[in-house]
């Protein structure tokens, strides 16, 4: 029982409270669909973290895989099935999500740092432009409206309620999961490819099929976020496409400081995401403290709130974990000259 | 007939996103970071024109507007990008990003969400009859304009010692240590430069786009395009890319004017699946 | 058989030949050391050997297997680990960690990939093993990063052999030790030397003459002399090229 006594310590454990008991809270309470949200939001960024906090992907198309996940889950439910599924929308965002993952991890597997950045943008703004445009299949500029959450195990999902408790459901299994995998033979050797890929080759791993699988199983996790949150709103929209969400969940991510902790997303997102809302709801142009919030927390946090804290606790440099190892050369030898000129620069963020 | 008239649309487009795109690929060559800022300078100085042309007339205008942007871009470069160097690639694309999300809307508290016209300058307005076949003056002009920025860049980065070191800051890992207070000099040169050409490139396109707060935008993902596929630090391939974008876009109309957006997308798909690094792309920082 | 057998090998970068036309055969046993005045190529030869660069021409065969141009995690599986100049650990993870990283590759964890890192007694106890045969296992726990320089060369090298290999190249592994910290590695590859092959790349002449069964010589990318300590020291050619200028 030594277990029990200790539980106390584990951050999950207050996730789990607070969100299990979030509908009674009072205020924020009455806005379950917020709340909804949020869980939402743990997912896409527990599962984005597992590319650039585990593995130093810098990828900027997390949000694409779950508009698409959504989009999968608004045809599955219209046009493939008709009628009252409540599960194959979800399976579907799950699978869409991992072969489009699939298809791009592939791709660009071999690619580095900044340009692994750019093609992952590119490839945000292709589904972007396809589901803004392609109005037989994902509606145009309109999207996709008249999703109904059907029942589910004799459950009432059109019940806000109902649908909020099973998202946290899903959501404490997907953090589970994600936490083994984090955690386990197979989490370990993402973090040595993205701490020293050329070390990590040279025992035998191969860099580029690590990135790829990684790749793959988040967008499966960003994919099922995505349908849920289709069926929350009960349709889907290109909007979730753009930029801004795969910027969203970015931020978030390096906010809470998930280049060094577990928890740093969620920290990150429900302290981003919360004042997002409250912001966008109070002034009209709330954009242009939004895009500023951007330039003070990348230059004064750039290890997030749970790097500082850490570093307050250990008093040790957190800087070097950074996911630089992106950056590090897999073919090419980085030369002493170009370590010399990357260590001042990476000194003033310490 | 027509046909003629989109090929030239094509090349003019084309040549404006080539001058755009050579500061992105310029500061992405020597800086590393991904600006996503790039977009909102074309923005900025079009507005910067707009204000301005009404009130000390169009030449003067076009020639303080880009000096203005220039002056941004190096705020820009000393204040926030020059915290970001060294770190991960997203750290540049998020910093200049929320940049540019704060600045649009700054430009839309300002000067509220309408589009505004612009007219064209007096001596390049009307049209050039060839036979029976009739072009706007203005779009020449634009050309004109492009192509002499173009070739002033090139003579910058191919004929000059600054070139010579911009050519090693890119390509050569071991030069970039040794450039040491260079290097700090040549980053904010490339960004003044690069702001000063997307500038002028705004104040070029404001009569012919309207002048409007998400004008950046549209600019912005083309210059992703053209590094892609005229591979990065080459003039001539940041050319080739320009034209090829502006011709994709342009003869797109004639397929299927809803995809136009996504064409030159694809374009660049078959290009990189070909010559990985750009069709005139060497081994550089990057990578 | 020879273990090594290079043929023709060429590497250019640009116009610069850095291996030129380099030919030989490296025998199975015993300690072997690359010499050569700066800029003769050693570290580009110590490359190709273990596919960080792919030559331009020429063939390396390691026990009569073609390895050229493999990458290095296919040429791993051939037997074949390295050490690097400036120490490549995982710098966020634990002595123990580093080691156990390579480990768990080395036995294998994908028929199971998502047990718990942490209880895979296995690989901990071998990684573990590893540790204490190099005199490390006292600072298991440290983070890689905390430890003195000399420790994680040692650590480089004990990461290097998790891959358990046939032979081990070492590149430059004194560089920037103090006295006492060189006669510990010293140590540690004379008793690594009695299981597998050792290759160095050094300027520390002491240990190359005093270590090694063979030395080759390389001058502009070509070997200028291959032989027993005793051989190199004799050859007048090497005196001119090399020995005279460097080590007085």
């Amino acid at each position: 029982m030594a277990k029990l006594s200790k539980i106390h310590k584990d951050p999950f454990f207050w996730i789990f409270i607070v969100f299990a008991c979030y509908p009674l809270l009072p205020y924020v309470g009455n806005f379950v669909s917020l709340g909804t949200e949020l869980i939402l939001w743990f997912i896409f960024t527990l599962s984005f973290n597992l590319c650039l906090g585990q593995t130093g992907l810098p990828s900027f198309g997390q949000g694409a895989f779950y508009g698409l996940g959504s989009y999968a889950a608004a045809i599955t439910f219209l046009r493939v099935f008709g009628s009252e599924s409540f599960i194959l929308p979800l399976i579907s965002g799950i699978v869409v999500g991992a072969l489009f993952g699939a298809a791009l991890g592939w791709m660009i597997r071999e690619k580095r740092g900044t340009y692994f950045a750019m093609l992952t943008v590119v490839f945000t703004q292709v589904c972007f432009g396809v589901c803004w445009r392609w109005d037989a299949v994902t509606g145009g500029e309109a999207g996709l409206s008249g999703i109904r959450r059907a029942s589910f195990l004799g459950l009432d999902m059109s019940d806000l309620y109902t649908y909020y408790y099973f998202c946290f459901a899903v959501f404490m299994l997907c953090a589970v999961l994600i936490r083994i995998i984090a955690r386990s033979c197979f989490g370990m050797s993402l973090q040595a490819v993205r701490q020293n890929a050329v070390r990590a080759q040279y025992l035998g791993y191969n860099a580029g099929l690590y990135k790829f699988a990684v790749f793959t199983l988040s967008s499966a996790f960003a994919g099922l976020a995505g349908a849920m949150y289709c069926l929350l709103t009960q349709s889907a929209f290109a909007d979730i496409l753009d930029w801004s969400k795969s910027g969203d969940v970015v931020m978030a991510t390096l906010l809470g400081g998930g280049t060094v902790s577990f928890y740093g997303p969620i920290v990150g997102t429900l302290i981003f995401v919360l004042c997002k809302e409250l912001l966008s709801s109070l002034w009209d142009h709330w954009a242009f403290a939004y895009g500023l919030s951007f330039v003070v927390i990348l230059s004064l946090f750039p290890n997030g709130l749970m790097g500082m804290l850490q570093k307050r606790v250990r008093g040790g440099s957190l800087a070097t974990a950074l996911p630089n190892g992106a950056q590090e050369a897999n073919g090419q030898e980085r030369t002493a000259g170009a370590a010399d000129l990357k260590s001042p620069q990476r000194s003033h963020s310490a | 007939m027509l046909i003629l008239s989109l090929i030239l649309n094509g090349i003019v487009l084309g040549l404006v996103y080539a001058a755009v795109a050579l500061g992105f690929s310029l500061v992405l060559g020597v800086s590393g970071v991904i600006n996503f800022s790039h977009g909102i300078t074309f923005t900025f100085g079009a507005y910067f024109f707009w204000v301005l042309y009404k009130v000390i007339g169009y030449v003067p205008a076009m020639i303080l507007s880009p000096i203005l942007v220039a002056c941004i871009g190096y705020l820009v470069e000393r204040l926030i990008i020059r915290r970001v160097y060294g770190q991960d690639p997203l750290f540049g694309l998020l910093i200049t990003l929320g940049f540019a999300i704060a600045m649009e809307e700054l430009i839309r508290m300002i000067f509220g969400p309408a589009a505004h016209n612009v007219d064209p300058p007096s001596f390049a307005s009307g049209i050039i009859i060839f036979g029976d076949f009739v072009y706007s003056q203005y779009r020449l002009f634009i050309a004109a304009v492009a192509l002499a920025m173009i070739a002033a860049t090139w003579l910058i980065t191919e004929r000059s010692n600054f070139g010579a070191v911009v050519k090693a800051g890119m390509f050569d890992h071991e030069m970039v240590g040794a450039l040491g207070h260079n290097l700090f000099r040549l980053r904010i040169y490339v960004m003044v430069l690069g702001s000063f050409a997307a500038g002028l490139a705004g104040i070029l396109a404001a009569p012919i786009w309207s002048v409007k707060s998400g004008m950046g935008n549209a600019i912005l993902m083309p210059s992703f395009l053209i590094v892609l596929m005229g591979g990065l630090g080459s003039i001539t391939g940041t050319l080739i890319g320009g034209l090829l974008v502006g011709l994709c876009i342009s003869l797109g109309t004639l397929v299927a004017p809803r995809y136009v957006d996504i064409m030159p997308f694809l374009l660049m798909g078959v290009i990189v699946y070909f010559w990985p690094r750009g069709l005139m792309g060497q081994q550089n920082i990057i990578e | 058989m020879a273990l090594f057998s290079i043929q023709n090998l060429v590497k250019k970068f640009g116009a610069f030949a850095a291996t030129n036309d380099v030919s030989c055969e490296i025998e199975e046993e015993g300690i072997l050391s690359i010499i050569g005045p700066n800029g003769a190529g050693k570290t580009t030869f110590f490359n190709l050997l273990t596919g960080l660069l792919a030559p331009d021409s020429g063939t390396i065969h390691y026990r009569g297997k073609n390895i050229t141009g493999l990458k290095p995690y296919q040429i791993i599986h051939h037997g074949i680990s390295r050490s690097f100049q400036i120490v490549r650990l995982f710098e966020e993870m634990t002595v123990l960690e580093n080691v156990s990283v390579g480990v768990q590759h080395k036995l294998g964890f994908m028929n199971n990939p998502f047990r718990s890192f942490k209880r895979n007694k296995v690989v901990t106890d071998t990684a573990m093993a590893l540790l204490e045969r190099v005199e490390l296992a006292d600072k298991a726990h440290s983070p890689a990063a905390s430890i003195p320089h000399g420790d994680r060369k040692i650590l480089d090298l004990a990461v290097a052999m998790t891959a358990e290999p046939g032979t081990l190249l070492l590149d430059e592994p004194m560089a920037g030790l103090s006295k006492a910290e060189r006669l510990r590695i010293t140590a540690l590859i004379r008793k690594l030397s009695k299981s597998m092959k050792i290759i160095i790349v050094e300027h520390d002449m002491d240990l190359v003459f005093g270590i090694s069964d063979r030395i080759i010589v390389l001058h502009h990318g070509a070997i200028l002399a291959m032989g027993s300590p005793n051989e190199i020291t004799a050859n007048k050619e090497v005196q001119s090229a090399y020995l005279g200028h460097e080590v007085q």
